[in-house]
């Protein structure tokens, strides 16, 4: 064989431009889907609840009470997983079930842009979505009892916005390293989802540390009110309370966001998808 | 490919395994610019060595060079590479002309001139009038077309066709053979895979044969002629008698076999063509019956392909 006069390989298209086009693409293409009907459904459940309060409950319980309860019980305990799952476990699943991730791994651009970009995008979503249902449903709260907006409720409202946010975002990226790595993602992370983080985080002593949702929670306004069930009732009588401060478990969380996001971004850089 | 064609494609032993399956047992060969054929039964290896070649899937051992580099080391090549894949997937959402600037775009094209091209492409692909209609409602054969279209719209030196054909109406065939001739003639370095032999052979006469995870056979369809010359010719005749010519054929040396098919065709097996055809004529006079017509069936790459997996075998 004659030898080829080789030119210098090309360069690949820089990192931003590709994170910019996939974070658009996928933002577009998750707009269209399906699944986000399912997902308002979803996260219009506390709005029910929250109208429900408004017409008959404003007596029994006032505004703030009502809200945190929501928020641990249905938002935090339910609700950041469904949408963590239901947006994270497609970040690359999608393309890998839809076939299509062939066009992506056949250009010239770094495989970890794309899971950036799409990452992103999938977050974005997941975090808006949470937090339109939680302004809503904040619009239902005040209107229900307009005595509720004090500073201490618009305090423990802001609080657990933003941490219900950042539950959102972690999850989504740990349930999209699921997506990357798994076969039947969607089993997975449901048994991490309500089996690991549903059970664990409710026993008492120090094993709770190792579930995000011990770090959400303790992200949380406490109030004394607030018990999740039965079980939450037994781990306060048992008063073998792990105590952490609250920056630590943003420290964690912050972590595991990070970490999360580099190894879903690794996986996908090295693993070899084969597409039939 | 000969000698002093450069190797735009080169596997070097390239090896690879899934689990205790071998899928592609160390395959060497180069490939050149011009249209390749990339030929084999369901289970060969084809699809194997195709992604192989196209950096989809890793060799366990060997390597695979674009142009002298490493496509596992450098990504930068897909630059040059234009892949158009055989299962029938696109992004279902977008129009044709989105997903095609989306994907020239992902090569580094600036908005307008990512449009100029995939416009360029959608043109010659023969899609402009359903280029803004979303790619979920187009019939197989305008989804191949857009799957060929992406593959060639950023001008790469190699293109890989896996399959490029399947579901497309016999006018589109006709249409996307001669643009992948062209694209050939350009100097592209195209490799297309077909399980419809005549159309491989319809765009190229420069074939690679595998079965087995191996290589069979590689080079121009004569070439190849050459390396099976102890197989035999067979010969379709068309005549009034075929059971009188074909008792009179089988006496002689030169022919190995005959099988009458119908009351009008026989078809013999030779291993002395000249003599055979130089026979023919007399016998048939000899046993009084007309010669219609006839054809020799050993130039098309159908019977080669099954001499050489015969061979093989």
């Amino acid at each position: 064989m004659t030898t080829f006069d080789r030119p210098a390989p090309p360069p690949m298209v820089p990192f931003g431009t590709v994170f910019r086009l996939v974070f658009a693409a996928s933002a577009r293409e998750l707009l269209r889907r399906r699944r986000l009907v399912f997902l308002a459904l979803a996260c219009s459940l506390p709005l029910l609840l929250s109208l429900m309060w408004s017409l008959w409950g404003t007596e029994h319980f006032s505004a703030d009470k009502f809200f945190t309860n929501l928020v641990s019980s249905l938002y935090l305990s339910a609700l950041v997983y469904v949408v963590g799952l239901a947006f994270g476990v497609p970040t690359v699943h999608d393309e890998v079930e839809g076939r299509t991730l062939t066009y992506l791994l056949t250009r010239p651009i770094s495989r970890i842009a794309v899971y950036a970009g799409r990452l992103a995008a999938v977050q974005l979503l997941a975090g808006s979505l949470l937090a339109l249902s939680l302004v809503v449903c904040f619009g239902i709260l005040v209107v229900g009892d307009p005595s509720a907006l004090s500073v201490d409720f618009l305090k423990t409202y802001v609080n657990h916005v933003w941490v219900l946010l950042l539950a959102t975002v972690v999850l989504t990226g740990l349930f999209s390293i699921f997506g990357t790595l798994f076969r039947r993602p969607l089993v997975w992370g449901i048994v991490y989802a309500f089996a690991w983080e549903g059970t664990v985080s409710k026993i008492p002593g120090q094993l709770q540390v190792w579930t995000l949702d011990f770090h959400f929670r303790n992200l949380m306004l406490r109030d004394a009110d607030v018990q999740n069930d039965l079980l939450d009732v037994f781990r306060q009588l048992l008063s073998d309370q792990t105590d952490i401060a609250w920056w630590v478990s943003l420290i964690v969380l912050l972590v595991a966001l990070v970490v999360f996001s580099w190894v879903g971004g690794w996986i996908f850089s090295q693993k070899e998808y084969v597409i039939n | 490919m000969s000698a002093t064609a450069p190797a735009v494609l080169e596997c070097d032993a390239v090896t690879r395994w899934y689990g205790q399956v071998i899928g592609v047992n160390s395959v060497s060969c180069t490939i050149g610019p011009g249209v390749t054929g990339l030929l084999g039964l369901n289970g060969a290896g084809k699809s194997t060595l195709f992604k192989l070649m196209a950096g989809q899937l890793r060799p366990n051992k060997g390597r695979v060079l674009v142009m002298g580099h490493d496509l596992a080391k450098h990504r930068g090549l897909y630059r040059w590479i234009g892949f158009c894949p055989e299962q029938d997937a696109l992004y279902e959402s977008m129009s044709g002309r989105e997903m095609l600037v989306y994907l020239l775009r992902l090569h580094g094209f600036d908005p307008a001139e990512a449009a100029r091209r995939a416009q360029s492409a959608l043109e010659r692909t023969h899609l402009t009038d359903a280029a803004d209609r979303p790619v979920g409602g187009y019939s197989k054969g305008m989804r191949q077309k857009v799957k060929l279209a992406q593959a060639m719209a950023h001008d790469p030196h190699v293109l890989f066709l896996d399959e490029p054909f399947n579901g497309m109406d016999p006018v589109s065939r006709h249409e996307s053979m001669e643009l992948i001739r062209q694209l050939g003639a350009e100097g592209k370095t195209v490799l297309v895979s077909s399980h419809i032999l005549h159309e491989v052979e319809q765009m190229t006469s420069t074939i690679l044969l595998i079965q087995n995870g191996r290589i069979l056979a590689e080079g121009h369809i004569a070439d190849i002629r050459e390396l099976i010359e102890r197989h035999p010719h067979r010969v379709r005749i068309e005549c009034e008698a075929p059971r009188r010519l074909a008792a009179e054929l089988i006496g002689s040396d030169d022919v190995q076999g005959v099988r009458v098919e119908s009351d009008r065709s026989l078809v013999a097996e030779t291993i002395l063509p000249r003599r055979f055809f130089a026979r023919l004529p007399k016998v048939a006079l000899e046993e009084e019956t007309r010669i219609r017509a006839y054809e020799t069936l050993d130039d098309s790459l159908e019977s080669l392909f099954e001499y050489l997996v015969e061979d093989s075998n």
